[in-house]
Parts: structure tokens; sequence; C-alpha cells
């Protein structure tokens, strides 16, 4: 594995909600390596956004954070982020300058009371120059580089006057104004159409050669994980249950939610008379989630008895392969091994 | 640009025409007309009618004729010659009547108005920083009241805590001296030491309701998804609240002077009643009453005039202050 | 984010199987409704309130037109527990009132005579009237016997009692209020209804009708509508007049929300979604439209309700509204016209207080309503 960019231990985000405790993130840990990119994959709902937003201490402030998110920068010690204030000054520091994030929604990332030129070179300014002339050639220059027309003119428009894709265009400039280390993409490219789509993803793959950074890819598409990551890691109801690197999460998937999500998805070229594969119910809120897989109600491989009764750890069963199911022997092991575990969840 | 301010223009010629009309049927509407009164009230006393009197001002506005001749006759000389006819009630023309009444309203307005973006725009934007805070329920529960409570009744109290804490009848916009005088550095800097208290009992409602207006816009911008972006960005909180959501939110602050305006026009014109202010709203009030046709319509007329011309100002600066709607209208 | 919106799903505690509730729409909401305390409160006070209105004269000792010319500009009356020898009472009590008159300020005072103890006495036998029009009968809620006065309020300067007067005036004022929201209700669905479902020239007219009448200074158009009303009406007729004149610029307000409702549900996928599925014109709009924008109409109804509540007030405080001898909250505030006389018996203010509390509790319970409306969104 390459040198350490960013651990997260644990991670916890509860929303005390009135109707119960909201585990919108219920402990997740990864480990992403400098220059890697990883891919973050559920249906929506399943917390993967949350748990991004609490690595940039974005979320509500109502939001209960629990775990360790390390940052290693280039320089200097270990930052702990989730121990940091949240709207103070380090942080500030890494937003933006360390930690980049672009966001779904093109439409509504940008004010639609300022230019883009405005907005670039605001990021730019506090965090490299703060030399307004300086800063706006900057921004020129990489508008040019995400592959806008009449950069120079660009800068004076507003966001209504610019496409959707043209947009996230801008936003992936913003982002990259100032050479972050990590760039979180939450879903880049949803709402976009499927041509601009591809434009955007080849975009930032160059983008990524030549800048040298990781990059963490938020998305429920699948298409995208293919095309874009090294590693992935499948979330369900605020868990991991699945992490590998990304062929054999299209060739071996171990995890029963992954291979129904992979039946899931329409294949090109391949001539066949079955029934396209969707998964049966929809994913429930975790508020006072009871102990148990939370797969459990929809999952084909259920074992009565202990599906419902215990929560599965996440154990590496092969070589960079770790799934969190009763299926596979060795995770009922681990279970007998900590039983300390379960009971913890079930309390 | 230009087409849209011709059209906008033309609009408010329209509208104006319609209040003239409107104004003008409302009050000639019910049975009897000032003209009568007079003669059937002078009968009553027993004085000898002057005849000759009622024949001049029968013939000169065609009181005899239909309605709408008699629209014609105020509204011609009004838009061609600046005349507003004549007051029955005061036997004199109309506009020196009004005249200083209208500036007087227009001050005391646009001081109201002042007065409740100076107030409101700090205190919402407290308010919605520290949400659920001691002090935005304290905001809170006051803005309901000033909300709640009619402004004449506001008037009322305050002149009770004037006259029992001080031992003065507050009231009127001027010291005795200077009632009668005409306008002067001493006087206009009297006028301004008298201003406060109508401005704040007029001001009160609007300012409750700009609060609640204002606090729930920064409150919802505050959940958008631009002021995330300008979060991960690294900006200061306070530096990024100013600059996104408190500029967003002073577009419904702009577009709000539409409502604003006729409310705080609607307001002194009660006030003024209570306080005994020289605005136009006592005369209208006894005009009204008294069926002075002309003095009437003319001053629904002026204050319509007013409110749609302060509406006019607010959609330009709205154009000036968001560019989409900038964008929208020179297209 | 994490909760999907539409999802009224949610796992039962002390429950092992997954387990799922669904509430339907109306559930919810009324659900979150109760939550919202103060709302919840306010809708309780403002039902109480309606009631004590509807059958004032039973609630009002006194008559609204009954004078006592030994009582002119009396204070309220204090009531009591604890006689002159330091005895409690279970029930409270009154002492009788005696006037005299000051011969240097010609002013009278009221002075309690402490050897004269009256109890107040519930379902108490006095003046006759008819409950709701037309029960005859001269049980009152509480009184004094004869011989005794208690003015909860104080009286006017006839010697009238506030309180009783102040129940029958907020009577008339809540129910203008009502009537008026009714007209007002209706000229706002059916202006509304026809611009926002037809657009086009319609929608355009009526539009700028709308503004028309929204850019004028409200006062000062009620008081030229209700110079209008003539002086011969009667107390009935007039209490229409004004409700109509109060109607004719609230409903612009409602018609502007239907008709936004209305513009942006017919983009809804799911209207698309029953048009595909072959669903009739009024299937569409009763069963898909109307609940989609009922909330918000029955809370934009209950924010105007004291928009006229107000504007009755200040319309009648002027002399242009309801007209003596009928009495609202705004004729019995006529009285403190003068600020003298308000000074010397500020118990006169005392209806302005009221109509203060009910604004108040009929914001309180719209707030609570707006909330409720939307059952989906958290916190």
């Amino acid at each position: 594995m390459a040198e350490k960019l960013l651990q997260v231990e644990n991670l916890k985000t509860h929303l005390p909600l009135e109707e119960g405790l909201l585990k919108a993130v219920d402990g997740i840990s990864f480990t992403m390596g400098r220059g890697e990119t990883l891919g973050l994959v559920g249906e929506s709902g399943c917390g993967k956004s949350l748990a991004v937003s609490a690595i940039m201490r974005l979320n509500p402030s109502f939001a209960e954070i629990q775990g360790n998110v390390t940052y290693y920068p280039l320089a200097g010690a270990p930052i702990e982020l989730t121990a940091l204030d949240a709207y103070g000054p380090e942080i500030r520091a890494i937003r933006g300058g360390e930690i980049a994030m672009i966001f779904q929604e093109p439409m509504t990332s940008f004010s639609p009371l300022h230019t883009i030129g405005n907005q670039i070179t605001e990021a730019i300014r506090i965090h490299r120059r703060d030399d307004k002339q300086a800063a706006a050639e900057i921004a020129i220059d990489l508008l040019r580089r995400v592959g806008m027309s009449n950069p120079a003119q660009r800068m004076n428009e507003y966001p209504h006057q610019l496409s959707g894709g043209m947009r996230q265009r801008a936003m992936i400039a913003m982002a990259l104004s100032c050479e972050p280390s990590l760039l979180i993409a939450d879903e880049p490219t949803t709402a976009l159409d499927v041509t601009v789509q591809a434009q955007v993803l080849q975009l930032m793959r160059d983008l990524q050669h030549e800048f040298g950074m990781s990059i963490l890819y938020i998305t429920h598409d699948l298409g995208v994980i293919a095309r874009m990551v090294q590693t992935v890691a499948v979330m369900y109801l605020g868990r991991i249950v699945e992490i590998t690197d990304v062929d054999s999460l299209f060739y071996t998937a171990k995890h029963p939610y992954t291979e129904a999500l992979i039946q899931s998805v329409p294949k090109l070229g391949k001539k066949s008379r079955a029934r396209l594969e969707s998964i049966r119910g929809a994913v429930p809120v975790p508020i006072n989630r009871p102990p148990g897989c939370g797969f459990f109600p929809r999952c084909a491989a259920a074992i009565e008895g202990l599906c419902d009764r215990h929560d599965p750890p996440l154990i590496q069963i092969e070589d960079q392969h770790a799934v969190a199911c009763f299926v596979y022997p060795q995770v009922v092991d681990a279970l007998g091994d900590s039983p300390r575990e379960g009971a913890h969840h079930a309390a | 640009m230009l087409n849209y301010f011709i059209r906008r223009l033309l609009y408010m010629g329209i509208v104006l025409f319609f209040v003239s009309l409107l104004s003008f049927y409302i009050i000639n509407l019910p049975p009897g007309s000032w003209i009568q009164n007079y003669a059937s009230e002078l009968e009553a006393s027993g004085d000898i009618v002057d005849q000759s009197e009622l024949e001049f001002l029968l013939q000169r506005y065609g009181l005899d004729r239909p309605l709408h001749e008699q629209y014609l006759r105020w509204i011609i000389p009004l838009v061609t010659e600046g005349d507003f006819g004549q007051s029955f009630e005061w036997g004199q023309p109309v506009w020196p009547l009004i005249e200083e009444r209208l500036f007087l309203t227009m001050t005391v307005s646009l001081a109201s108005i002042l007065f409740v973006y100076v107030v409101s725009v700090p205190i919402a934007l407290y308010s919605a920083i520290n949400q659920y805070s001691i002090g935005d329920y304290f905001f809170s529960f006051i803005g309901l009241i000033g909300l709640a409570t009619p402004n004449f009744l506001i008037a009322l109290v305050f002149m009770i805590i004037m006259l029992r804490v001080f031992g003065v009848t507050p009231g009127g916009l001027f010291s005795p001296e200077y009632l009668r005088a005409p306008w002067s550095l001493a006087k206009f800097w009297d006028m301004l030491t008298h201003l406060p208290v109508p401005v704040i009992v007029i001001g009160t409602a609007g300012t409750a309701g700009l609060i609640r207006i204002l606090r729930a816009q920064l409150l919802d911008e505050f959940q958008k998804q631009y002021v995330i972006t300008a979060r991960a960005k690294g900006l200061r909180e306070r530096f990024l609240i100013v600059k996104y959501p408190l500029r967003m939110a002073f577009n419904p602050i702009a577009s709000n002077i539409g409502s604003l305006l006729p409310q705080i026009v609607s307001g002194s014109a009660i006030v003024s009643i209570v306080l005994g202010l020289p605005t136009t709203g006592p005369l209208l009030f006894r005009a009204l009453i008294a069926q002075d046709t002309f003095a009437a319509a003319s001053m629904l007329l002026m204050l319509s005039v007013l409110t749609v011309v302060g509406v006019f100002i607010s959609d330009l600066l709205l154009m000036w202050l968001d560019p989409r709607i900038r964008y929208e209208r020179s297209n | 984010m994490a909760t999907e919106p539409g999802s009224a799903v949610s796992h039962l505690r002390a429950d092992d199987t997954l387990h799922y509730q669904i509430l339907s729409q109306r559930q919810l909401i009324w659900r979150k409704f109760r939550r919202h305390r103060v709302a919840y409160f306010c809708l309780v006070f403002l039902c109480l309130f309606y009631l004590l209105a509807i059958f004032a004269e039973f609630f009002a000792p006194y008559g609204a037109f009954t004078r006592d010319t030994n009582f002119l500009y009396a204070p309220p009356t204090p009531i009591h527990f604890v006689d002159a020898d330091g005895v409690f009472h279970v029930r409270p009590f009154v002492y009788k009132i005696t006037n005299e008159l000051d011969l240097e300020t010609f002013q009278r005072h009221y002075v309690e005579d402490k050897d004269e103890l009256f109890f107040i006495e519930f379902f108490i036998r006095a003046e006759p009237y008819r409950l709701l029009g037309f029960i005859e009968t001269d049980i009152h809620f509480f009184g004094v016997p004869e011989e005794a006065a208690f003015f909860l309020a104080g009286t006017d300067g006839l010697g009238r009692d506030l309180f009783s007067r102040m129940l029958l005036g907020a009577r008339t004022s809540l129910f203008v209020g009502l009537l008026g929201l009714a007209i007002g209700f209706v000229l706002g669905l059916i202006f509304g209804g026809i611009s926002g479902y037809y657009g086009g020239s319609a929608d355009m007219l009526i539009q700028r009708m709308i503004e028309f009448l929204q850019s004028l200074p409200t006062l000062p158009l009620w008081m030229a509508l209700s110079a209008l009303v003539p002086p011969d009406w009667t107390p009935i007729q007039v209490y229409f007049g004004i409700s109509l004149v109060l109607a004719s610029v609230g409903w612009t307000g409602l018609a502007r929300v239907v008709r936004g409702k209305l513009i942006s549900l017919r983009e809804e996928d799911y209207v698309l979604a029953a048009k595909l599925a072959g669903l009739k014109e009024h299937a569409i709009i009763m069963r898909h439209l109307l609940p989609g924008f009922l909330s918000y109409l029955i809370v934009h109804l209950t924010l105007a309700i004291p928009h006229m509540i107000l504007g009755e007030t200040a319309l009648s405080f002027l002399g242009l509204g309801i007209q003596p001898p009928a009495v609202s909250l705004g004729t019995l505030l006529q009285d403190s016209q003068n600020v003298q006389t308000v000074t010397i018996n500020p118990w006169l203010l005392y209806p302005g207080a009221v109509v203060v509390v009910i604004v108040i509790a009929f914001n309180f319970l719209g707030d609570g309503l707006r909330d409720a409306a939307d059952p989906y969104k958290h916190i």
C-alpha cells in the first residue's frame, strides 16, 4: 500500500430525531493511500453522503459524531479531524486546501448571485495567494484545463448562464484550484446527462493523473465504480458490508447484497432472456434499529436465528477482500471470538 | 432592459388610471352628495340657501351630470393642468390643502421603512444564527406581540405612558410655534425630533413581520447547497454568512417593499388619526365621512401613486440585486 | 440524505422482529401537530374562546346594554378569598362597592365596604336573555346577588359592565373575521383556481387584478369602502357589509396561494402519471391535487383570520366599521380614543388585550399547522 493519506476508524454519525436515534453511519472503517481511488457505493439513504461530510466536518450541527478520522499531510504530524472545532481555523485550512469536495447538484452548488470567477478565486485567495489578479489568472488557467471555452469570459458569468455540464466543470475547477491531496466527489455525475457524464468522468481521470491526488468517489452507480476506482467499499444501512478491489467485486462478489446489486445492473451485449433482477423491499430507515444484519429482511440467503440476532462483523476472508455476512464460516467464527461485539450492538 | 422599463412605466400608468376610476366611483357610490347634505343642513338651520353658490358648484363640476362625465371633468384637468379640483368642505382647491400633508405622509412613511429595515435586519440575522437561543425566543416573542397588536393600540399605549410618566401629551409632528411657520431649517429639525414616536408606532408591525420573514429565509438559505460548498472551500463562517445567505435574503427584502409600503401607508393613516399627525390620514378620514368627493378621491389616488411608485422602485432594486432577474428581463 | 423523503416507515422499539408502521397523511399531520405544544394549546384555547363567545350571554353576568348609573367608570372589582377578619373562604367573594364623589376634583372614588361580603355564585339567576337567540332563560354562569355589583373588567362611562360587553364584542369580531374569511375563501378559490388551472389570458388578467388590489394601501381603501355602508342599515346588514369589505382585499392572498400550488402540483410527475392512467379531470383534481394543497390552504386560512379581526377592530375603532349600539372589540375601543380618559381608566384598553391574545393564538396555531402540514420535513 502507498503512503497513508486518510484513515477512518469506526466512524459513526448518529442523528437524534424526534422519532428516535437515526444511526445513519454506524461504525465504518477504511484506509486510503496517497494517490489511490476508493469508491463508496450504496443505495441512496445508506449513509454514504453523511459519512464523507463527517470527514469534512460539514454535517448538520445536531449530528453526533464518534470514531476517528486521521488525515496524514505531506509535511507535519497526522491530524485528527474529528477532534477539531467544526468552525475553527484548523479544519478551515484543510477544507478546500488539503481536502476538496465536489457535490452532486451543480445547479445549487453555486450561489446564483455571484459570478463563477468570484466563487472560484475566493478559495484560491484563502489557501494560496491573497492577490486578486494572481488568483484570477490561476482560475482562468483552471477553467481552461477543465475544458471550458472562453475561460476569461466565463469568469464574469453567472451560474444560470452555464449548462449543467459546464457548471460541474466549473465546480471541478473550483475544487482543484488549491491542488488538494484528496478530492471527495459526492455523486459528481448523477445529475448530468449520460454523454456529459462520460466527459466529466474522463476529465476527472485525466486530472487525477495530472495532479496526482487521491479521489474518494461516492456513488450508487456501479458503472462509475468500474471505470474510476481501484478499491470499492459497499455500504448498506450505515455499515460497510464488503470491501475489496474493483475486479474482485465484479467477478467474485461475496456479500448477498453486493451480488444482488450487481445482478440489478443491465448489461449491454449480453444476449440473455433473463429478467433484470431487482432487490425486493426497500432500504429500511435505521431509526431505533433492531439488532441483526440490516439486509436480513431482504436477503435470500438469510439464516434464521443468526442473521436476525447478531450483527455480522466485517472480516477479511481472502487477501484484500473483507465481507460482513454469516454465510461465510469465518464471519460466524469471528462472532464466537468476540461475542461482546454482537451484544454491544444489540444493547 | 429599456424595453422592460418602458413596459413597466406603461403598466404603472394603467394601474393608476384604474385607481383613479375606482376611488372616484367608490366615493360617489353612497346615496346623496355633499351638496345635498349641505343644502339640507342649511335649510334645517333656517339659513337662506345661497342658491347661486350651489348652482355654481353644480355647474362647474357637472354634479348634476352622469358619473362618468363628472369623472372626466375631474381627471382631465388633473392630468393636463395638475388641478385636483375643489374641496367642498374646505371651500378651496384640493392641491394646496393636501400638498404639505402628502409630503409629510411620504416623510413619515419613508422614515418608518428605514426604521423597519435598520431594526429587523440585525435582529433577524442574530435570531437565525442563534436559532432557539434565549435571545431568539425573546425577539420572536416581542415580534409576535408587535405583529398582533393593532398599531392604533400601540399609539394609544404610547400616549398613555407619555402622559402618565412624563405628563406630556405627545402628538403632532411639530411644536406649537412651528405649526404655522413656513419651512425652515429649524422647523425641519423640529419635525425630526417629533418623528421617532410615530415612526416606531407605525413601524412596529412591519418590523415584526420582516423579522419573521427574514429569519425564516435565512434559516432556509443556511441549509442550501451553495452554503455547504462555500464552507467546504474553507471560508470563515462569519464571512460566508454575510457573503451568501444574507446577500440572498436581501432579495425578499427588496421585493417585500411592495407589500410593506401599502402596509406602512395604511398604518400611518390610522396612527396619524390617533396621534394627530398632519398627514393625509385624518384629512382623508374627514373627507370620506363628509363625502368631499374631489378631496377624498385625490388623496386616495395620491396615496396609491406613493405605493405604486414605491413598488416600482423596489422592482428596480430587485433587478439590480439579482442577476437572474436582470437576465430574464433584459431578454 | 439518510432518510428518504416519503418514507413514513419506522421501526418500533421493543419489538425484535422488523415491524413497519404505516400512517396516513392525515395521521402524520395530526401527530406532528400534537407535538407542537404551543400550537396545540392555542387550538384548545381558541375553541374554548369561541364557545365562550357563542354562549356569551350565559357567561356574561350582565347584559351588554344594562346600565348602572351608580358605577360610571368603575374599576375592576377586586376578588377576595380572605375577609377583613383574616378568615379564608374557599369560595371567592367581593365586597359591596360604594362610590363617593370627590368634591374637589369631581371624580368618583369607588371603595369597598368591608362589612358586606357577597360570594360569587355560579349558575345564578339574573337578567333574562335568549341563549343562541331562541332559548329563553335567566341563568348566568356566574354573578353576585343584586344588592352587590361585580365588574370583572370595570365599567365604561355609561356604567355598563365591560367584561360582559367584551364577551359579546368578541363574538362579533370573531365571527366577522370568519365570515369575511369565508367570502374571501370562496373568491380566492374561484379566482385562484381559474388562474392556476387554465392559465393563459385568464391567468394574466386575474394576476394583474390581484397585483392591482395588493398595491393599494389597504386601510384607506377599507375606509372608503366602509363609508359606502349606508347609515340606515340594520346591524346585521352592516355586519355583512363589513365582512365584504374585509374580504375585498383578503381574497387576493388566498388566490395567490391556490394558484401557486395548483401550478406547481400540475407539473408533478404523479399528476402526469394519473393522467396517463386515464383518470378523469375531476378525479385528478379531487384525488390528487386537492389533498396536495389542502393543508397549505388551511394554514393560510388560519393566518388570514387575525388579519380580518385586526381590520375589523381598526375600522370599528375609527367609527367606520360595526356601528354602536352593536358591540365589537373595535367599537369598545372607541371609548379609549380620548387619551385623558384612558389614562385615568386604563381598563378601557382590556378589549385591546383580548384582540392581541386572540391574534397571537391564531398566529401560533397557524405556525404549528404550517410545520405539521409538511410532515416529512424533519426537525
